[in-house]
């Protein structure tokens, strides 16, 4: 027998029992629910407190009104999201209303969608437009931390101002395909997978909200 | 997803640690990591290679800057089920220094190829092939020619 096979029985004595799922589970759900504080981040501005506190509140009053809802998987092809725990909206209205704050849909998108899905999740409202392979995905969340979920790496990092939001843009190459911002309260994300123009950039941003 | 990737994702961190509590503790911190953080990936796969690589530096940083339980529960078990050959293999697997184990592991266990162990573990393609390189020649050295690599 070859060594991966050995090693594969061997790693095969290695497994999740129901007991170390159940704890794990456990540990998730007490987790989620609790505020996170960085290391150094002694102060902790009593807004944010309140916002998290806002956010976890909104998971489990979400969790019990919208119980008929269907938690939505996500799109067949494309980009996955943490499988099993969005909450589906219909309408950018819809969306809000579960997240308790506001979230508009963006405008000057340079395709029409031919699908949009809105979800939340953990605090983070989610707008995912697709045409054919192009997605461009905006997400809104509380605090300052980036919430676009992109982990790629950019070799190309710049920090613009339009329309009095102080926006960063990362990319490869010529187009940009990350944009975040933020405000006192929240921030903001939109990944585009093809990558914008800085013009195609400059109108979604600027029609921002 | 802890039922899709759990078993991969303890086995990648026990791979590093060598001890169940650590790696299961691994495992709860990648499942954390990746629920604040909502990543945006292209499909499953990379779903799975998010994780092994937050798995991987959550166990590397461990190795780093905490003392590991001493217990090796897999030694242990293969030990009192009398099985000499995968004893064998896993001592020596586990004898190999870290980098040279994780490109070991990933290449042999988890059928990732070069590049994709080059992203999970952060380092260049041309480390990746010569840590394998080197790690291949240390299991010999140990295990003869018992085993074909």
């Amino acid at each position: 027998m070859v060594f991966s096979e050995k090693l594969g029985l061997v790693m095969a004595h290695i497994e999740v029992t129901p007991e170390m799922s159940r704890r794990i589970l456990d540990n998730i759900q007490n987790v989620s629910c609790s505020p996170v504080t960085k290391a150094g981040n002694a102060y902790r501005p009593k807004m944010k407190q309140f916002l998290t506190l806002a956010a976890c509140l909104t998971l489990i009053i979400t969790g019990g009104i919208f119980m008929s809802r269907q938690f939505i998987e996500p799109p067949p092809h494309g980009y996955m999201t943490p499988d099993g725990h969005y909450i589906a909206a219909e309408s950018a209205e819809d969306l809000s209303r579960i997240a308790l704050y506001q979230i508009y849909d963006l405008e000057g998108l340079p395709f029409e969608p031919e699908n949009t899905v809105y979800s939340f999740h953990a605090g983070i409202s989610q707008i995912w437009y697709r045409s054919g392979s192009q997605d461009i995905i905006y997400r809104k969340g509380y605090g300052t931390d980036d919430v676009s979920g992109v982990e790629d790496t950019f070799t190309e990092v710049k920090t613009t101002d339009i329309a009095d939001l102080q926006v960063t843009f990362k990319g490869n190459g010529e187009n940009y395909a990350l944009a975040t911002w933020s405000d006192e309260q929240f921030s903001y994300s939109v990944f585009a997978s093809e990558g914008l123009t800085d013009t195609q950039w400059q109108t979604v941003i600027s029609l921002w909200e | 997803m802890l039922k899709s990737y759990g078993n991969a994702v303890l086995r990648l961190a026990y791979s590093y640690l060598h001890n169940m509590a650590d790696a299961e503790e691994v495992l709860q911190d990648a499942l954390i990591k990746f629920l604040q953080t909502a990543p945006i990936l292209e499909n499953e796969k990379h779903q799975k290679a998010w994780l092994c690589k937050v798995a991987a530096n959550l166990s590397k940083d461990r190795i780093k800057y905490n003392a590991l339980r001493k217990t090796d529960e897999l030694s242990e078990s293969l030990a009192a089920e009398k099985q000499e050959d995968l004893s064998e293999v896993w001592e020596a697997v586990k004898a190999l220094p870290v980098k040279y184990r994780e490109a070991i592991y990933l290449f042999y266990y988890e059928n990732y190829s070069i590049s994709e162990i080059s992203k999970i573990t952060g380092a260049k393609e041309s480390t990746v092939k010569s840590n394998l390189f080197r790690g291949r020649k240390l299991l010999k050295d140990i295990l003869e020619d018992r085993y074909g690599f």
